[in-house]
């Protein structure tokens, strides 16, 4: 070769590092979505997580290491099997560290989040089965760091929602707003990735929720709209039966629900809608139809004599009573009386023909027949006097090292026949209940919005038809009337 | 056709090496093994077997393409007949061109093999399963599995990992380019372990990337320093998109624009270093 083709060529290659330096940028730019610094530092979609530092620097070499190599990938994988066998060996302490590795290596993996803040909210228990409540923050926050991450499917809005605030917080509130953004996103294609519309269920439940909080007009709007995309997907697929069992299940929960507000609340308007809906349905069920035919017949009843429903009136003194006393160190008995709901309450209500409980009630035999509607659960907290359950503490990142100092011990107590009865063992697990403080809140209260259908028959969905001399409480829950004692306790009283 | 010459023979001595065949086999049993992986549900199941199969044809595209460019052109000295080729009409650079065709031919007929074992397992896989979506019957609560979780068929041909398989293919023909271009200058076993630091640094490019413009502390020269090597070294990680994949609900704001510009990266990069390599080898004494 010559020397001046060598000269050229090498002209030639200068050149071209030129042009590839310049290549790079347009990349970068595209690239930052793959990078660490983007998936460590994620911009937020949820209040109280501005502004957190990197936890990339927190990572040990061997990780960053294989991150980098384009194992990232495999060695997460490969945890998060370990991280399987953990949990079915019972080594529930850890698995925390390998969660917060393996969401680190890939934080796509949504199933790592779910599983993880489930594990965390559910998993940590005392001898007697009651979860450690300190690691709800932790999981809220792991959730919504999953969120973060994974902004534009679903999954870990709609878990948030369900398994969280719905099933463990107990905050329909709190539920739906989670819920709202989820309906907003597309569902994901299992293998390929590929967006297609979200499952029924999302939006369903979602009206559930609003129905739950006692939203009743965003929940009617909302069945609306689940059906009318289920009539839709029904029409688009005639050979596919998902779509019309999704449209009975929309038009039976939205009927019954129209129903139970006029009876409930004396709502003529939702009694005309709620016929119409289930008669829609055209079951072919005879329990459906007589239910339906009762129902109709209820309706033209009131409507001829020109009045309405209302089940919640006048409403039922629950004459609550609780005492507790200490039997041991670290132990208390706790007992009492929830007048709720005597069985004679359901004698005439408008529901009644629909739902025939106490008439079937009425023909059993005397020894049998039941005097109470069983199914009102008291829920009971002792904790820190300083611990708000109802505002829980928002962690701006995910960090599973809980208060060690602090005692939260929640419980809840079936009221069978007007009378319930427990005892807390909290002396085994000195760990979860430490009683390192020396004023303590005892709660007990019973609330409306988590009792099932055939109570809040009687009762209301927010206890509009609730009432009791003494512990009526209607400021906990704004725009609910529920059952509240509280006592204050000194650390004395229970060590 | 000088070029080509040279690049068939060098095929098919490659094809002849039982190191790069047991390295094809166990990468190709360890795709197919993959499959009886069933124990976490079909997502999840699927993210590892897709993470691991993607992991095993990158390690063996890397222990390939390294132990085959690494020898292509010392093994001609060593056995003296890279004389006899020079003394035919048969110039320098069309002998280093030719071998590194040779090189980069073989390395696809490798990764395409395990490829498209990889794709055709996933697809069978996907085809015969049914997924649950929602939430899984043990976290939803007593009786409302039902209400909070469905099941669906998924899409069983996933093309999206042709394009995976594609970009491990341009990655290790950037880092046969790179052994190439020592391997004129280099030892054999200085080149390997040369060319694997390369691999390393280049591959870790956004780690650096982190450390230079993620702290506020990070001195002037230290993001100089990086700016060099972000040029200098090839990015190797440019051709990672495992997870993308892997996780394709990872929405890329143009996929398709990123996926040609990482591979004309490549073959300007590759253009480079060959360009560089031929130069070097011109004046090499052989």
């Amino acid at each position: 070769m010559s020397r001046g083709k060598r000269i050229s060529l090498a002209m030639f290659a200068v050149a071209l590092l030129f042009a590839i330096s310049a290549l790079q940028r347009p990349i970068d730019k595209l690239r930052p979505q793959f990078t660490a610094e983007s998936i460590f530092r994620p911009e937020t979609v949820s209040p109280g997580k501005t502004g957190e530092t990197s936890p990339l620097f927190d990572m040990s070499l061997q990780f960053f290491g294989a991150a980098a190599m384009g194992m990232r990938e495999a060695v997460a994988s490969m945890l998060w099997v370990r991280t399987d066998e953990l949990f079915h060996t019972g080594n529930y302490e850890a698995i925390l560290p390998l969660v917060r590795l393996v969401t680190w290596l890939d934080p796509h993996q949504i199933d790592v989040y779910s599983t993880g803040a489930w594990h965390l909210d559910y998993n940590f228990t005392d001898k007697d089965q009651r979860s450690d409540r300190r690691y709800i923050p932790p999981a809220i926050a792991l959730m919504e760091e999953g969120i973060n991450n994974n902004r534009e499917i679903y999954d870990l809005y709609f878990d948030l929602a369900w398994t969280h605030y719905l099933q463990k917080v107990k905050d329909p509130r709190a539920a739906a707003l989670w819920m709202e953004k989820a309906v907003a996103k597309r569902g994901m294609d299992p293998n390929t990735g590929r967006t297609i519309p979200r499952p029924a269920f999302v939006d369903r439940m979602l009206a559930h929720t609003y129905e739950k909080a006692g939203m009743f007009d965003k929940a009617e709007k909302q069945w609306l709209k689940c059906l009318a995309g289920s009539e839709t997907a029904a029409k688009e697929n005639p050979k596919d039966a998902t779509p019309w069992l999704d449209v009975d299940i929309c038009k039976r929960n939205l009927g019954l629900m129209l129903l139970r507000l006029a009876w409930r609340y004396g709502d003529m308007g939702a009694y005309e809608r709620g016929i119409k809906v289930l008669d829609s349905l055209g079951s072919p069920d005879p329990n459906q139809k007589r239910a339906l035919e009762a129902a109709k017949k209820s309706f033209a009843e009131f409507k001829a004599r020109g009045t309405a429903p209302h089940d919640t009136q006048p409403p039922v003194d629950a004459k609550f009573q609780v005492t507790w006393k200490k039997v041991a160190p670290k132990v208390l008995v706790l007992e009492g009386k929830l007048a709720l709901v005597p069985a004679e309450d359901y004698k005439g209500l408008a529901s009644e023909p629909y739902t025939l409980w106490y008439e079937q009630n009425q023909q059993q035999p005397e020894i049998s027949r039941r005097k109470w509607q069983d199914g009102c659960r008291l829920r009971i907290l002792l904790a820190d006097y300083n611990y708000d359950y109802r505002n829980l503490q928002r962690l701006n990142r995910f960090d599973w090292d809980v208060d060690k100092n602090q005692t939260i011990m929640m419980d809840d107590v079936m009221a069978r026949r007007g009378e319930f009865k427990i005892k807390i063992d909290m002396s085994q697990d000195p760990s979860m209940y430490p009683f390192t403080k020396d004023r303590y809140r005892l709660v007990v209260w019973f609330n409306p919005q988590e009792a099932p259908e055939f109570i809040q028959d009687r009762i209301g969905w927010k206890g509009e038809g609730l009432t009791d001399k003494n512990c009526l409480d209607t400021k906990t829950i704004p725009g609910c009337r529920m059952i509240r004692k509280e006592f204050i306790l000194r650390k004395s009283d229970i060590i | 056709m000088v070029i080509w010459t040279i690049a068939k023979t060098t095929v098919g001595e490659a094809m002849r090496k039982k190191v790069l065949n047991v390295c094809l086999i166990v990468a190709v049993a360890m795709i197919v093994l993959a499959l009886s992986f069933t124990q976490l549900g079909f997502q999840r199941d699927m993210t590892i077997i897709k993470s691991l199969g993607l992991f095993v044809i990158l390690l063996a595209g890397f222990i390939i393409s390294l132990l085959l460019s690494v020898s292509l052109i010392p093994n001609e000295v060593d056995r003296r007949t890279i004389y006899t080729i020079l003394s035919k009409p048969v110039t320098r650079y069309e002998f280093v061109v030719g071998k590194f065709l040779g090189g980069l031919i073989t390395l696809f007929i490798n990764i395409a093999l395990m490829g498209v074992v990889f794709i055709i397992m996933i697809t069978v896989k996907a085809h015969f399963s049914t997924a649950t979506i929602g939430i899984p019957a043990s976290q939803a609560g007593a009786g409302a599995a039902e209400a909070v979780s469905g099941s669906i068929a998924p899409q069983a041909f996933d093309p999206s990992l042709i394009l995976g398989v594609i970009m491990i293919y341009f990655q290790f023909v950037l880092l046969s380019a790179v052994v190439m271009f020592f391997s004129v200058f280099l030892a054999p076993t200085v080149n390997f372990f040369a060319s694997a630091a390369v691999y390393v640094v280049g591959s870790a490019a956004s780690v650096w990337q982190t450390m230079a413009s993620g702290s506020s502390q990070a001195a002037l020269w230290v993001k100089a320093l990086y700016r060099v090597i972000h040029t200098v070294v090839p990015n190797f990680e440019y051709f990672n998109i495992q997870n993308i994949l892997i996780h394709p609900q990872q929405e890329v704001r143009s996929m398709g624009l990123y996926v040609t510009e990482s591979i004309i990266y490549a073959v300007l990069f590759t253009v480079v270093l060959m360009t560089i390599a031929v130069l070097l080898f011109e004046k090499k004494e052989v």
